[in-house]
C-alpha cells in the first residue's frame, strides 16, 4: 500500500483500497525507488568503513596508490604488527576496565540525581550539568594534570575514571531523566505509603521499571568512553595507556603506516560494533526516550 | 745511587701501575645499579631501534629504563607539561634544540652535563666528544656548556627519478635553482608533477628555509627582527611558489611529508625535497613501487644565487632538570649514543651523528653511494638555524606558514612576507 | 535510630539524591573552570613567569583579526553541518520509518558511524581527501567530473569537513527523528486523508509539528558538540589552509599547546564557552515555545 510520508502501513494502516493496474504499477516503481535510495544511504554511511577493512589489508603502497586496489592478496601482517608490537590486548584490557569503572561511578551517581531532577523538576540542575558537556575539553587537560599529578594520580585508574566521568554522567543523567519520569507516580506513591522510604522505592520500584534506560545509557556512557582519548593523552602512562592511543602508534616521525592504522582501527571498532549490535534496541529507545520526552 | 734510582723506578712503576689500574676501575657502569628511570621519547626511527637494545642497558648497567613513546605532536605536548611542571618522575627525553632549545634553556628545563663529563667516575672514557659531527654537538652547547648529546643529523635531500630523468634527455641532477626549475618543467608530464616539496604552513618551513638560506635570506636581522620580509627572503619565496604552482602536484596546502613521500614513492612525482631520513620509505617494497625503488637517486640542495646553503635538524637526548636520577639518566645516554650504537643506529637506517659510523664498511656496502655523498656534502656546510635562534619558534613558524600558504594560493609574496615579518616582530617584542 | 535516619532522609531527598554527582562534577569541573579563569588574566608564556594583565587577553582577542576568523569559521561550520544533519536525518526517518525485511539491522548499521573511534575515521578520510592519492578523485573522475581540491582548496576546506561531520553524525538525528515518527498516530493521517490532503500537505501539517520536540532537542545536542568540533578539523587539516578552517577550538589549542601562550588561549575558550552556551540557551528557548 503507498504509505503517506511518515507513517508506518500497517495491517489497517491507512492507503487506498485494491488499486488498479496502473496504481499497482505506479507502486511498485516506487517501492523500488524506495528501496534503492536506502541502499543508497547505507552504502553512504558503510563506505568509510569498508574503507578502512580494506585499507588494513593492504600494505602501504597499495593504500596510498592513487589507483584503488580493490583486488589483492590480503595481508594479515598489520593485524599482526597492531597485537604483537603494539600490546594490544594490553591497552584493549585498560579501556574496558575505564569504561567499565567510568560508567559503574556515572550510574552510582548520576542515577539517583536524575531520579532526583525527575520527581522534584531540578531544571535548574539539570541545565548546570549540561554545562560539563558544554565547556570545551581542553579547558580542563592542564589543571587535571596539574592536580592529579600532585596527587601522584599520573597513570593509575582514579585519575582517568574521574575525568571520564564529564562525558558520561551528564549523559546518563540527560537520558534518565526521561525514563524516570515515565515511571507512574503511582506506584511510587502505594510503596510510599506503605512505608517504604524514598531511597528503598527509588530502589526497589523506579529501578527496575527503567531498566531499558539504565541498560541504555550504561551502553552509551561505555561506548563514548571507549572512544575518549584526549584526556587519556594527558592522564594516562604505559599501565593505563587506553586503545584510542593504540591507533597513534602508528604515526611516527618517518611514516604513516595507514595499514596498520587500519587494523587498529578495525580492532578498537570492533567491541564497540559487537556491543552496539547486541543492544541497538536500547540504544535506539534510550536515545529517543531522552528526545521525545524532553 | 743506582739503587736508589732503581728504588725510585720501582716505585714510579707500582704508583703508575696502581694509578691505572684505579682510573680503570674509576668509571662503573654499575654505579646507578638498582635506580630506575624514565625518558619520552618522540615514534621515531631512533626510538624503534633503541628500544630492544635497552635489555643491554639494563644488564649492563643494573639500572632499569621505560622509554615512552608518542607520536610527535602527543610527544611534544606531554614532554612539555612534565618539563615545565618540573615532574620528577620524567628523568630524560628525545629533544630537538632547534625546536625547542631556546624554550626549555630559558625555562631551565634541562640539565647541562658539563660535571659528568668532567667527572672521569661518570663517563665512559670511550666517550670521544670529538667524533660527533661539530654542527650537530654545537646545538646540544649554550654558553660554552653541553647539555646533550645528538642522536642523528638529518638534512634535506633531493630525491629525484633517474629513468624519468633519462628518458627527458636530462643528463644529472640540477646543481643549480635555475636547472631545478628548467628539469620540472620538462618533467611535468600528465599526472607525475615535476616537482613536490611541502606547502602546508608551519611544517613546511623546515624545508623552505633551505630555499631562503640559499637565495641569501635569513631569519633575523642583526638586531633580532624578523628578516622575513628582506628582497632576497621574498625572491625564495617567490621561486617556490612559481615552482610549485606551475610544475608540482595538486593541493600543496595540504602537503606535509606524508603525502610529499607518498606521492614520490606512488611514482607521482619526479623530483621532491625532503628529509634524508625518508629513504628508507623509497627502498621498502611495501611502501615505494618498484619502478620507483629502483630508480629512486639522491642529490644535495642545488644552490642558489647565495649558494648551497642547507639546513641541519638535529635530535638528541638530554637529562630533565627535575630528575632525581640525573646521574643514571646520563649513563642511559652516553651508552645509547656511544660509537656501538651509533654504527647500529646508522645501519638501520637513522642519519647518526657520529663521523665514525658513516666511514664503516659496512655502512658503505648497504647505502646507496650517491645518498651518502649527499648526506656528507650537506653535513659539511649544514647551518643548525632550521628554525630561528629564538624562544616562541612555533608562533614564528606559523606565522611563515601563513605567507607561504598565501604564496602557493596565487596571493602576491611581498604583502604576505611583510605580514609575516609583522607578526613575528610582535611575537618576539612580547618575549 | 534507622526510623529517624530514614525520616532525615526522605525529608531532605532532593538533596541528598543528586548531592554525590553535584559533589562529583564540582570537584572536577570547578576548578579547572575557575583555574581556566583565573590564567586567562594573566600573560603567560610557558616557562616564563605569569604576569597579571586583568582583561587584557579579551582586549588582545576582540582586536584580534585571527579570533574573528575563528568565531566565523566555528559558525560557518556548524552552520552548514547542522541544518545539513537535521534536514537528512529527517529524510533518512523518513525513509527507514516503514516496515520491511531487516528493519534492525539497518538500524544498527545506520548506527556505525557514529559510534567509531573518531580519530582513526579522520585519518581515513584525509586519506580519502587527498587530491593525488585519494579514492573519492578516483570516484569523481570515474563519473567524468573535475578532480576536485578538497581540504586543500581554501574555500572548500570548511565545507568538505562538514562532509565528515554529517556523515558522523545524522544517523544520530535520524534516530532520534525515527522513535518521534514512530510515536505519531496514524488516526491523524486518516483524518487528514478525509479531509482530502495531499501527501506534502500531510507532511506539514501533521508530521513536521509532532516531532517538533524531539527535533529541537536534536538540534541543541548537535549544535553543541558541532561549535566545539575538534578531532576531525585538527587530524584533517589542522586548521589549514593557513588559517581557512581553524576554529575557535582549533585556534585555542594551538595557541596553548603549540604557541605556549596559555593566559590568551585561556580567554578564547572562554569565549568560546560564551558562544556554545548563547547558543543553547537561545535553543533551549524553542523547547518552551508551545508547539
Amino acid at each position: 500500500m503507498s504509505a503517506l510520508p511518515g507513517t508506518t502501513p500497517g495491517p489497517t494502516g491507512p492507503g487506498r483500497r485494491a488499486t488498479p493496474a496502473g496504481d499497482k504499477r505506479r507502486r511498485r516503481i516506487r517501492q523500488a525507488g524506495i528501496v534503492v535510495l536506502m541502499v543508497i544511504v547505507l552504502v553512504i554511511m558503510l563506505f568509510p568503513f569498508y574503507w578502512m577493512i580494506l585499507t588494513s589489508f593492504r600494505n602501504q603502497v597499495a593504500n596510498t596508490s592513487p589507483v584503488p586496489v580493490w583486488f589483492f592478496k590480503p595481508t594479515l601482517e598489520n593485524y599482526a604488527n597492531v597485537i604483537g608490537q603494539n600490546n594490544f590486548l594490553a591497552y584493549t584490557l585498560h579501556s574496558f576496565i575505564i569504561a567499565t569503572l567510568a560508567t559503574g561511578v556515572g550510574l552510582l551517581l548520576g542515577l539517583p540525581a536524575a531520579y532526583s531532577i525527575a520527581r522534584y523538576k531540578q531544571n535548574g540542575l539539570a541545565f548546570a550539568i549540561l554545562l560539563a558537556r558544554l565547556t570545551p575539553y581542553i579547558t580542563y587537560l592542564v589543571p587535571w594534570y596539574l592536580a592529579f599529578r600532585a596527587l601522584h594520580l599520573i597513570d593509575t585508574y582514579v585519575a582517568l575514571t574521574a575525568t571520564h566521568l564529564i562525558v558520561g554522567m551528564p549523559l546518563i543523567i540527560w537520558i534518565m531523566i526521561s525514563f524516570f519520569e515515565e515511571v507512574p507516580r503511582d506506584l511510587e506513591e502505594a510503596a510510599y505509603v506503605d512505608g517504604a522510604s524514598r531511597f528503598a522505592t527509588f530502589v526497589r520500584i523506579v529501578l527496575p521499571l527503567s531498566a531499558p534506560g539504565i541498560v541504555a545509557a550504561s551502553i552509551l556512557s561505555f561506548i563514548f568512553s571507549w572512544n575518549q582519548f584526549l584526556f587519556s593523552l594527558v592522564l594516562s602512562g604505559p599501565n593505563t595507556k587506553p586503545v584510542p592511543v593504540a591507533v597513534f602508534n602508528f604515526i611516527s616521525y618517518g611514516e604513516i603506516n595507514f595499514g596498520g592504522l587500519g587494523a587498529a582501527a578495525v580492532l578498537i571498532t570492533l567491541p564497540v560494533v559487537l556491543l552496539t549490535l547486541a543492544i541497538q534496541r536500547y540504544i535506539v529507545s534510550g536515545l529517543t526516550m531522552g528526545a521525545v520526552k524532553g | 745511587m743506582r739503587r736508589r734510582l732503581i728504588g725510585f723506578l720501582l716505585l714510579a712503576g707500582l704508583l703508575f701501575g696502581a694509578l691505572s689500574m684505579a682510573s680503570a676501575q674509576q668509571f662503573d657502569w654499575q654505579k646507578y645499579s638498582g635506580t630506575k628511570i624514565r625518558f619520552l621519547m618522540d615514534q621515531h626511527p631512533f626510538t624503534d631501534f633503541i628500544k630492544p637494545l635497552v635489555p643491554e642497558f639494563e644488564k649492563l648497567t643494573g639500572i632499569q629504563v621505560t622509554l615512552e613513546a608518542y607520536p610527535e605532536n602527543q610527544f611534544r605536548q606531554r614532554r612539555l607539561l612534565e618539563a615545565s611542571s618540573g615532574a620528577d618522575t620524567l628523568d630524560g627525553y628525545m629533544i630537538m634544540p632547534g625546536q625547542v632549545g631556546a624554550q626549555y634553556l630559558g625555562a631551565g628545563w634541562v640539565r647541562y652535563v658539563d660535571d659528568f663529563i668532567a667527572d672521569p667516575t661518570m663517563t665512559d672514557p670511550n666517550l670521544d666528544l670529538s667524533d660527533f659531527f661539530g654542527g650537530a654537538l654545537n646545538t646540544f652547547k649554550n654558553d660554552g656548556k653541553i647539555y646533550g648529546l645528538p642522536l642523528q643529523n638529518e638534512t634535506s635531500l633531493l630525491f629525484y627519478r633517474k629513468d624519468l630523468f633519462q628518458q627527458a634527455g636530462i643528463g644529472r641532477a640540477p646543481t643549480t635553482m635555475a636547472e631545478l626549475l628548467a628539469d620540472a618543467a620538462l618533467l611535468k608530464k600528465g599526472n607525475v608533477a615535476g616537482f613536490a616539496m611541502r606547502g602546508g604552513g608551519a611544517n613546511a618551513t623546515s624545508q623552505i628555509v633551505n630555499f631562503l638560506m640559499s637565495f641569501g635570506g635569513d631569519w633575523l636581522n642583526a638586531d633580532g627582527t624578523s628578516a622575513l620580509d628582506s628582497y632576497q627572503s621574498q625572491q625564495a619565496l617567490a621561486f617556490y611558489a612559481d615552482l610549485l604552482r606551475n610544475y608540482g602536484p595538486p593541493g600543496p596546502t595540504n602537503m606535509s611529508w606524508p603525502e610529499v613521500t607518498s606521492l614520490f614513492a606512488q611514482g607521482r612525482a619526479a623530483m621532491i625535497f625532503d628529509g634524508n631520513v625518508f629513504r628508507s620509505i623509497m627502498e621498502d617494497p611495501s611502501q615505494a613501487i618498484d619502478v620507483v625503488r629502483n630508480n629512486v637517486g639522491y642529490a644535495p640542495l642545488p644552490a642558489g644565487p647565495a649558494g648551497m646553503k642547507p639546513v641541519v635538524l638535529v635530535w638528541g637526548l638530554a637529562v630533565n632538570h627535575a630528575s632525581k636520577n640525573p646521574g643514571a639518566a646520563w649513563y642511559f645516554i652516553q651508552w645509547a649514543l656511544s660509537k656501538t650504537n651509533q654504527e647500529k643506529a646508522l645501519l638501520a637506517g637513522v642519519p647518526a651523528a657520529r663521523t665514525s659510523a658513516w666511514n664503516t664498511p659496512e655502512f658503505a656496502q648497504t647505502a646507496p653511494a650517491d645518498w651518502t655523498k649527499a648526506c656528507q656534502e650537506s653535513f659539511a656546510v649544514g647551518n643548525p638555524n632550521w628554525n630561528p635562534p629564538v624562544v616562541p619558534v612555533p608562533e614564528v613558524r606559523d606565522a611563515y606558514g601563513q605567507a607561504i600558504v598565501a604564496a602557493l594560493e596565487g596571493k602576491p609574496v611581498a604583502p604576505a612576507l611583510q605580514q609575516a615579518a609583522k607578526t613575528i616582530n610582535q611575537v618576539l617584542a612580547n618575549q | 535510630m534507622a526510623e529517624r535516619a530514614a525520616r532525615f532522609f526522605d525529608r531532605n531527598a532532593q538533596w541528598l539524591f543528586p548531592l554525590p554527582a553535584v559533589v562529583a562534577i564540582v570537584i572536577l569541573i570547578l576548578g579547572p573552570v575557575l583555574a581556566n579563569v583565573y590564567i586567562s588574566l594573566h600573560d603567560w608564556f610557558i616557562g616564563g613567569t605569569p604576569k597579571f594583565i586583568g582583561l587584557g587577553n579579551f582586549g588582545r582577542a576582540l582586536s584580534d583579526l585571527r579570533f574573528w576568523n575563528g568565531l566565523k569559521n566555528t559558525f560557518y561550520f556548524t552552520g552548514i553541518a547542522v541544518p545539513a544533519e537535521m534536514v537528512l536525518g529527517l529524510g533518512v526517518a523518513v525513509l527507514f520509518n516503514r516496515d520491511f525485511r531487516g528493519k534492525a539491522l539497518v538500524r544498527t548499521v545506520s548506527l556505525l558511524p557514529m559510534v567509531a573511534t573518531p580519530v582513526a575515521i579522520a585519518l581515513i578520510w584525509a586519506l580519502m581527501f587527498n587530491p593525488s592519492l585519494g579514492v573519492l578523485n578516483y570516484f569523481l573522475e570515474a563519473l567524468g567530473l573535475h578532480r576536485s581540491l578538497w581540504v586543500a582548496n581554501s574555500q572548500l576546506a570548511i565545507p568538505a569537513l562538514t562532509i565528515v561531520d554529517i556523515w558522523e553524525w545524522t544517523p544520530m538525528v535520524a534516530l532520534i527523528l525515527l522513535a518521534a515518527l514512530q510515536g505519531v498516530p496514524s488516526e491523524h493521517y486518516e483524518a487528514a486523508l478525509i479531509d482530502g490532503a495531499g501527501p506534502w500537505q500531510a507532511f506539514r501539517f501533521i508530521t513536521l509539528p509532532s516531532i517538533r520536540s524531539a527535533a529541537v532537542v536534536a538540534l541543541i545536542l548537535r549544535a553543541i558538540d558541532a561549535l566545539k568540533t575538534f578531532d576531525i578539523i585538527y587530524v584533517i587539516t589542522q586548521g589549514g589552509p593557513g588559517t581557512a578552517s581553524e576554529t575557535l577550538n582549533v585556534f585555542a589549542f594551538k595557541t596553548g599547546f603549540e604557541f605556549f601562550r596559555a593566559g590568551y588561549a585561556a580567554s578564547l575558550l572562554i569565549f568560546l564557552l560564551v558562544a556554545v552556551l548563547g547558543v543553547s540557551i537561545l535553543l533551549n528557548s524553542l523547547r518552551r515555545s508551545p508547539a
